[in-house]
């Protein structure tokens, strides 16, 4: 009978109740779980955080490097204008976000809702065929504590303006009573010329969650890109790409590149790639938020700082160190059973956190490298796994990477893909823009 | 301060209330750390990193009625998490303390539990070591009340198997 099983498990319990209790090791424990957990608050703050488009196509990164300086008298002016505090920082990253603010390329708004808790106002928006960048303050009586935002959508006649990835910051939760934050989000398909009218609808959650909705209509006309068609064949380290084309935008540049699907090996980022002037002025890559986009035909769109307002007579682009990384070498885990089965042999990465909706790790790229390293994964079938969202954080050598899945509905073993690794190949490759 | 007010203030924030919320709740999350761990050292660390991870998560808890129930569901995934670890990388100068002592009857039910599988030795656990109601083991497991009974029995069935098969009698 199995009434046996059940009298030897009441024993066990029993004797489990006997055991001593290292009360002072536990209150010590429970201190210090509280302290990790704080410490970990304050670096997710200062983490960007990404939402993917529902298309599986459209891949995106985070990257968090390079600044170019500007005087404090600018930031100064900068921050003066309503709504732009927030765009310091992003043109202290961004000489094509500055040439924007200098060229007044911008619409000051005054939209509200509020919730009775809470207040958002559309401050600004900056906006051209490739995206938009909003800016606003959420105000609180009370003080935020620990607010987040969920999914900011924008919508034109009802219609959910279709993206490929939205960027934003955490509101902080140091107790302000009003908050300035941004928006980048970054249309599917070019904005067609003749929509002006918008709606914001965005999830503000402190313990509940509250609804706003913020229509709008923008009065200045949204600039019209210009685009080079390029489809020029490079080589560079014995790899094959096509520059198909440039698109300049105000917000940014976009290169889009294929590589050979012959190549032995695959490039992942583009560090120094750039556009430059006679005089030798240089747009570099953009280096904070998402930086590039993986398009449905196989090849991948890059973004640059932007030109737009100075376009000079001659203008090239050039690029001579990729990230890249021999195809063989891969990332390869069995999420259900846990197994780690297979990771680049240099020994860099390390999974630090593995689930069936979770992959977490950790590579050693020292304090410089700032990007979101992880691209999608693929399970043992070839499908593409649905992705909720990824983030990436730096703590002293080590990178930090995520994917979060939208469920385990997939079936392993997953290989994962890297969208950036500290493995180079150099060169020299220059092509004229007519 | 009562418990509810604790979860209430926790989940506004507040650390202290947190503190003392998990003082209530150590003593039990111990003892379910160690019938998994088996070792002192183990189990502290779990109290430890169950702390932070529900301070991370304490908005995720509803209705404060439940705080036990939901700090103790946490602390079994970490437990399977960690026994999943040791025998991905086993750990040689580690030798688990036991429930059961030497010669002990219960030696053979402590590994019969270990080869149980995971949704198998929660259940039992939740059942017989936190003595739960199936209603609210139906309920954290996400189980029709039915399913939690015969699989329990099932399972007791298994352990049965288990303990005469290594033990190769079968007087019961």
């Amino acid at each position: 009978m199995i009434d046996r099983e059940e009298e030897r498990l009441r024993h066990m319990k029993d004797r489990l109740d006997k055991i001593p209790i290292p009360e002072e090791a536990l209150s010590c424990a429970i201190r210090a779980g509280v302290r990790q957990e704080s410490q970990g608050r304050t670096l997710k703050k200062k983490a960007i955080k990404m939402i993917w488009p529902a298309a599986a196509a459209a891949v995106l990164l985070l990257a968090f490097v390079l600044s170019i300086r500007i005087s404090p008298a600018f930031a100064q002016a900068v921050s003066s204008l309503p709504g732009m505090a927030p765009v310091v920082e992003l043109i202290q990253n961004d000489k094509g976000m500055k040439a924007i603010i200098d060229n007044e390329y911008y619409e000051e708004l005054h939209v509200t809702d509020n919730d009775g808790s809470f207040t958002i106002t559309l401050n600004g928006i900056i906006a051209d065929q490739s995206g938009m960048v909003i800016s606003f303050t959420v105000d609180s009586a009370a003080g935020l504590k620990d607010p987040f935002l969920e999914t900011p959508e924008l919508y034109h006649n009802g219609q959910l303006i279709e993206h490929r990835g939205i960027s934003f910051n955490y509101p902080s939760d140091d107790g302000k009573i009003s908050n300035e934050q941004l928006i980048h989000y970054n249309f599917a398909e070019p904005l067609a010329p003749d929509v002006t009218d918008f709606e914001l609808r965005l999830k503000l959650r402190e313990g509940d969650t509250s609804v706003f909705s913020l229509p709008f209509t923008l009065k200045k006309p949204i600039a019209q890109s210009k685009s080079h068609q390029l489809n020029q064949t490079v080589t560079i380290g014995g790899q094959k790409l096509t520059i198909r084309s440039i698109d300049i935008h105000p917000l940014r540049v976009e290169v889009n590149v294929m590589e050979d699907p012959d190549n032995t090996m695959d490039i992942l980022q583009y560090e120094d790639m750039r556009l430059e002037s006679e005089s030798g002025e240089v747009w570099s890559s953009i280096s904070n938020g998402i930086t590039a986009t993986w398009e449905e035909d196989g090849s991948e769109t890059y973004f640059l700082q932007s030109n737009f307002f100075t376009q000079p007579d001659r203008l090239v682009f050039r690029m001579s160190r990729l990230q890249a990384l021999q195809k063989t070498e891969q990332l390869v885990v069995n999420t259900l059973t846990g197994k780690v089965l297979e990771t680049p042999s240099d020994g860099k990465l390390e999974v630090t956190k593995l689930s069936p909706t979770l992959v977490e790790t950790k590579l050693k790229t020292g304090a410089e490298f700032g990007y979101g390293y992880l691209r999608d994964a693929v399970d043992s079938n070839g499908k593409t796994i649905d992705l909720a969202s990824g983030g990436s954080w730096q703590i002293d050598d080590y990178s930090y990477s995520d994917l979060t899945f939208k469920n385990g509905d997939y079936s392993n073993p997953i290989t994962i893909h890297f969208f950036a690794y500290p493995n180079y190949i150099e060169g020299d490759v220059t092509v004229r823009l007519e | 301060m009562e418990e509810k007010e604790l979860v209430e203030r926790s989940i506004r924030g507040d650390a202290e209330a947190f503190v003392s919320l998990m003082e209530l709740h150590k003593t039990s999350l111990y003892r379910t750390a160690f019938a998994f761990l088996k070792s002192e050292h183990a189990s502290v660390e779990a109290v430890q990193e169950v702390t932070a991870r529900a301070f991370r998560n304490i908005r995720r808890l509803k209705e404060p009625a439940y705080a036990k129930t939901w700090l103790t569901r946490i602390m079994i995934n970490y437990c399977q998490d960690e026994l999943k670890k040791r025998r991905r990388e086993p750990v040689t100068d580690l030798i688990p303390e036991r429930i059961a002592q030497s010669g002990d009857e219960l030696l053979m039910l402590e590994e019969a539990l270990l080869a149980l599988p995971d949704p198998s030795r929660r259940l039992i656990h939740l059942k017989y070591f936190e003595e739960m109601k199936i209603k609210d083991i139906a309920e954290i497991e996400e189980l029709p009340e039915g399913t939690v009974k015969s699989r329990l029995h099932n399972t007791l069935r298994t352990l049965r198997e288990f303990i005469n098969g290594k033990g190769g009698r079968s007087d019961d």
